[in-house]
């Protein structure tokens, strides 16, 4: 008896800590959803589509525009993080197989448009970027960060098994599926989300694929646009006080019939509370409106051709 | 109180520290001490139904010496007696409703309405299984193969001993009830085999059973809404839920019965590597098959009376069978599907071939015609799970067309892996857990690096769950 309790107290000890470890080297692994592949499966018959527009960038533009509202074959294929880098590759990958893109509409904004994915501060999102290889076959470069991290992969894939179904919910134009309440909103962070984010070093690695975009838009007769997403007043006071003020303004004044450039970052002053998830995101009635007045706004430009 | 639940956790030690150290000394220590801990185990689900345990126990306890009367006319009435007060019981909670609405719908097809009461209590949690105990019982009594028991707290002991009162295995008498009317003392060979078989069924339950229940519902339940593929993998994904539920309880109630010294009967012995229907039904909730084919098949006739009666006794069992598991039209489908499948190989006498040994007995892998057999098995036993699983015949029926209709339609979905495919990371390991371990079955050797991963994994999941602890499935029966 004394054998068996001591030997179940063994694996007892054993396990409890080989638990606590695993949890422990888990615990910042965050996104157990895998956003760019979820989305990816909307493109599973792309050779057949004609004259799509696709919605890139990063979580401004996932929680900001609804694709349906915009036109009846538009995907909104950005996510959280996503940046010019990805913006590209993804770009690259439909061009090859759709048979023809009629617009791109690709956000600019202050964090993430800039940000190097692997770089990101948020707890294990920089994981994701292995989402982008598998789904996009996009190459990173290799370090030897990149081979933690994938080892870091493959403990959230185990991790992530606890919760398969995890998958947060779009529909089948890629757009977030959440009803417009009103409730759970603060905007509050507009300091801290600055802070946190940014223009950093990487803005040189994944700036120039801004104007490959350009290129590609260029080549195959592509309608570029380029929207500033709107913000609340908070947030918007603190990046037009930094370098990005001036960043956009040189976007605006290189656009020169290459992309039309639309800046809505004023867009919304009233409600903020309700229309705004927080500082810098739309909330789905945000989102709701916004999609709307945009869509209103692309109808004139086409009818009249004219540069905002 | 559920195995998979914090209080289960505490409970067992307690119990098992109690029964080793303090209550050691005689048989009716150890008796009493099981007996309270198995109503305290009932009690905490539902103190309201103890009662109904209770009265179900003395009742056939009684009947036990009624029937073992050398006067056959008394000892058949008793005998019909007690079947009345047993399926009585059953009849009245799980089966009443079902009756009343069906006789209700037919008077209405015939322009006669009718509004019968309805009764609106839950169903006890192992009505089914405690009352075909005591049914086993006094039939055994009754065929002259076991003698009433004097002692009511040893036959009390055999009814509701708590590892397998709320789902089985049901238990014979003339297995159990020695063993319950002898002193047990401790062996640590068998204990280190219930931990292990505690282990494995816990992993069974909280890794693979609960984590593909998620998958399962969301399919079952949107299936007008999903393509061929995801439907399919839905459907396997059941076969496995249910297999790791039910297995896995039972695997935990022959591992706590190990650890109080112990053995009760097996209940699966890797159905899935079954090589045709009838050996599935030799692996598969074997504690219930053979009870239907000693206490109903064979008092029918079996199939010593020629095939048209082996026919109908195969349907009969097969039907009571699919009623026994709940109250709905799903479940006899089910039972009539398996029928189907039974006769040919009756009618060809290929329902013995593969009695003794378990698949690739003395080799590695299965050859291609073994794989092809299990394969072939399998998808059978998956279709008919569709109607086990499906609320109602309708449903069932429509799950299938949408799989037919939607992989004609759009066969090129079959390119795209669903998210559902993530159920094969929970599918695999389960099956490669089993086929490693089915040529040891009883000893269940598991190396210890296993042990630990096993566990860890099951802790992690247990963890994550913690506060939406998931019913064993077979508890509903």
């Amino acid at each position: 008896m004394k054998r068996f309790i001591l030997k179940v107290l063994g694996y007892l000890i054993v396990v409890v800590i080989a638990t606590v470890v695993f949890l422990h080297s888990t615990s910042d692994h965050y996104w157990d959803y895998h956003v760019p592949v979820v989305k990816k499966r909307l493109l599973h018959d792309i050779d057949k589509k004609e004259n799509i527009s696709i919605i890139l960038g990063s979580s401004e533009a996932m929680h900001g525009i609804n694709s349906k509202e915009i036109d009846s074959n538009c995907y909104n294929l950005a996510s959280v993080s996503q940046s010019y880098y990805e913006d590209y590759y993804i770009l690259k990958y439909i061009q090859s197989r759709a048979k023809k893109i009629k617009s791109v509409y690709l956000p600019l904004g202050y964090f993430s448009n800039h940000l190097f994915l692997f770089e990101t501060q948020t707890p294990g999102e920089a994981l994701r970027a292995f989402d982008y290889e598998k789904a996009y076959d996009i190459k990173y470069p290799l370090s030897v960060g990149y081979f933690v991290k994938k080892g870091k992969l493959y403990m959230r894939i185990a991790k992530s098994l606890l919760s398969p179904n995890s998958i947060s919910d779009f529909d089948d134009r890629g757009n977030l599926l959440r009803p417009c309440t009103g409730k759970d909103n603060d905007i509050s962070d507009a300091q801290a989300s600055f802070e946190r984010h940014g223009i950093n070093a990487n803005f040189k690695i994944v700036n120039p694929y801004f104007d490959s975009i350009v290129t590609i838009c260029k080549q195959y007769d592509i309608a570029l646009y380029v929207l500033v997403l709107p913000v609340t007043k908070s947030y918007r006071t603190l990046t037009d006080a930094s370098d990005f003020k001036a960043f956009k303004a040189k976007i605006k004044n290189n656009a020169d019939g290459k992309y039309t450039f639309l800046d809505y970052s004023d867009n919304i002053q009233d409600n903020e509370a309700v229309l705004f998830k927080d500082a810098d995101h739309l909330s789905p009635c945000g989102e709701e409106i916004f999609s709307k007045s945009l869509k209103q706004e692309l109808h004139m430009l086409s009818s009249s051709d004219s540069i905002h | 109180m559920l195995f998979n639940s914090i209080e289960f956790l505490v409970f067992l030690p307690i119990v098992f520290l109690l029964y080793w150290f303090v209550f050691n000394k005689t048989l009716r220590w150890q008796n009493g001490l099981i007996l309270i801990a198995s109503y305290f185990f009932y009690g905490w689900w539902s103190y309201k139904f103890m009662g109904l345990l209770m009265l179900s126990t003395v009742l056939d306890f009684v009947y036990g010496f009624s029937v073992a009367s050398p006067n056959r006319k008394k000892a058949k009435l008793f005998l019909w007696l007690s079947i009345i007060n047993n399926l009585g019981i059953l009849g009245i909670f799980k089966y009443y409703n079902f009756f009343a609405t069906q006789f209700q719908d037919a008077f209405g097809l015939l322009g006669w309405q009718i509004s019968p009461t309805l009764l609106h209590v839950v169903l006890p949690v192992g009505i089914s299984f405690y009352t075909f105990h005591g049914m086993s019982y006094v039939f055994d009594i009754y065929r002259g193969k076991q003698k009433p028991v004097s002692n009511f707290i040893d036959y009390a002991v055999f009814v509701c001993f708590f590892p397998l009162l709320v789902a089985g295995p049901i238990e014979r008498a003339n297995h159990l009830l020695p063993q319950v009317q002898r002193q047990r003392f401790f062996d640590y060979r068998q204990a280190v085999q219930g931990c292990k078989l505690i282990l494995w069924g816990m992993f069974k339950k909280i890794v693979i059973a609960d984590s593909l229940a998620g998958v399962v519902d969301g399919t079952f339940g949107n299936y007008q809404h999903e393509n061929a593929i995801t439907l399919i993998i839905g459907a396997i994904a059941f076969s496995f839920q249910i297999y790791g539920d039910f297995s896995g309880y039972s695997d935990i109630a022959l591992g706590t019965a190990k650890l109080f010294g112990f053995e009760l009967l097996s209940n699966f012995k890797f159905p899935y590597f079954s090589r045709d229907i009838a050996e599935f039904w030799r692996r598969w909730h074997i504690s219930l098959s053979s009870w239907f084919r000693d206490y109903l098949y064979i008092p029918l006739g079996g199939s010593k009376e020629g095939k048209a009666k082996a026919v109908r006794n195969t349907f009969i069992i097969f039907l009571v069978s699919g009623f026994w598991h709940g109250a709905n039209w799903t479940f006899i489908a089910w039972g009539f599907i398996h029928a189907c499948s039974f006769v040919p190989l009756l009618l060809l006498s290929r329902n013995r071939t593969y009695v003794t040994d378990v698949v690739a007995q003395d080799r590695m892998l299965p050859n291609f015609k073994e794989l092809l057999q299990m394969i072939t098995t399998f998808t059978f036993v998956t279709i008919a799970w569709v109607f086990f699983r499906a609320n109602t015949i309708q449903i069932a029926f429509g799950y299938l067309k949408h799989i037919a209709v939607s992989a004609v339609n759009e066969p090129s979905q079959f390119m795209y892996m669903p998210d559902s495919i993530i159920s094969f990371a929970y599918i695999i390991p389960l099956v490669m857990g089993d086929w490693y371990l089915r040529r040891s079955e009883r000893e269940y050797r598991i190396p210890r690096l296993m042990i630990v991963v096993i566990a860890v994994a099951a802790l992690v999941f247990f963890l994550a769950n913690i506060g939406k602890q998931i019913n064993f499935i077979y508890f509903q029966f």
